[in-house]
């Protein structure tokens, strides 16, 4: 009696086991494949908002460069600000700088100064204030 | 080249890390506010709406800018580029020489301005001239009004003539150097060097400047 009623439940066991383990999967696997086609379309969704929003911003003849129509995008992190830089007479610059090397010149009320395009170049380069013939600048191009 | 005073407020301008349209976006120490690069307005924050004085200014090389500037000074860091020299011909690199007058704007390519190094024009009804120093790759705008005369200028057997007293003139400092206009100085204009394409995006409604255009 003992062996005719625990074979028939270890069966019901093992068959309870499978079903179970079968109806997990049933569920489990689509679950996965739902949460991950849903994942990739919410990328996909945040890709296309994006481009949807540049193209809709871009400016153009219709939608002129405006406060409402600026949506900037940061492509680095924000370096310093440079307003300390040495200042060297034409006497000091030689040798430093060459006869070809391009500058950018600016005269105010007498006084000259050139700002080499090779030193003004690169992110944390691209702005340099200054003063110049008592006026407060900012040399960059 | 920009003055940094805006409504009696010393602006320290930097980097922002954004790009606007691929453009550079700055931003100023003081309030934090976004300023485009190309059209020098801000566009975002407490400074919204103000503009930026262009100072006039001249890119050239430094054999002109010495010669012509012996007192002048010369501002300097280790290099961070080497690609900027006269003669690596940045002539079809697109790059023009663009003005904005009373709201009209106009670009000058550089292409263009190798093979016409004089260009009398107008923008907005005020007289002006191009000039281009190929040898130095500088291009500069200059008023035509002198005292209360329009000049027109030519270019002939490498020398700048006004049709006017037949004075001679400096390519790059606009600066009489011979005739009866000698000492005389023409005013340099706001020219801002630019990417022709950004120039076009920044400014829908500009008009570009092509070999054909008689004056």
């Amino acid at each position: 009696m003992v062996e005719t009623t625990s074979k028939p439940s270890v069966v019901k066991r093992m068959v309870r086991l499978v079903v179970l383990a079968v109806l997990s999967a049933a569920v489990a696997v689509p679950a996965a494949l739902a949460i991950s086609k849903w994942q990739d379309w919410q990328f996909r969704a945040s890709e296309s908002a994006l481009s949807l929003a540049m193209t809709e911003h871009a400016i153009s003849l219709e939608n002129p460069p405006s406060p409402e129509s600026f949506f900037p995008m940061q492509v680095v992190s924000r370096p310093p600000s440079v307003s300390d830089f040495p200042i060297l007479s034409a006497e000091e610059a030689k040798g430093k700088i060459e006869d070809n090397e391009l500058v950018l010149g600016v005269t105010i009320n007498g006084e000259s100064r050139a700002y080499p395009l090779n030193v003004l170049t690169g992110p944390d380069r691209e702005v340099f204030n200054d003063q110049l013939g008592g006026r407060r600048i900012a040399a960059t191009w | 080249m920009y003055a940094t005073e805006v409504e009696g407020k010393n602006l320290t301008l930097g980097v922002s890390g954004m790009l606007w349209e691929g453009s550079l976006v700055m931003v100023d120490q003081e309030t934090g506010s976004l300023w485009s690069h190309l059209l020098g307005a801000c566009m975002k924050g407490p400074l919204v709406g103000k503009e930026l004085e262009v100072i006039p200014s001249l890119i050239t090389d430094w054999k002109s800018w010495k010669a012509r500037n012996a007192k002048g000074s010369l501002a300097w860091l280790p290099r961070s580029a080497i690609r900027y020299r006269s003669g690596s011909s940045r002539l079809d690199a697109g790059l023009g020489l663009g003005l904005v007058e009373e709201g009209e704007s106009r670009i000058w390519d550089f292409g263009f301005l190798a093979a016409h190094p004089v260009i009398n024009d107008k923008l907005a009804g005020r007289p002006l001239v191009v000039f281009f120093d190929l040898s130095a790759e500088a291009a500069s705008i200059f008023s035509r009004l002198v005292d209360d005369q329009v000049l027109s200028f030519t270019f002939s057997e490498n020398q700048c003539l006004d049709n006017e007293t037949e004075s001679s003139w400096d390519l790059q400092t606009g600066a009489a150097l011979s005739g009866p206009m000698q000492g005389r100085q023409l005013t340099r204009l706001p020219g801002i060097i630019s990417d022709g394409a950004a120039w076009e995006t920044f400014h829908p409604k500009t008009t570009v400047w092509l070999p054909d255009e008689k004056p």
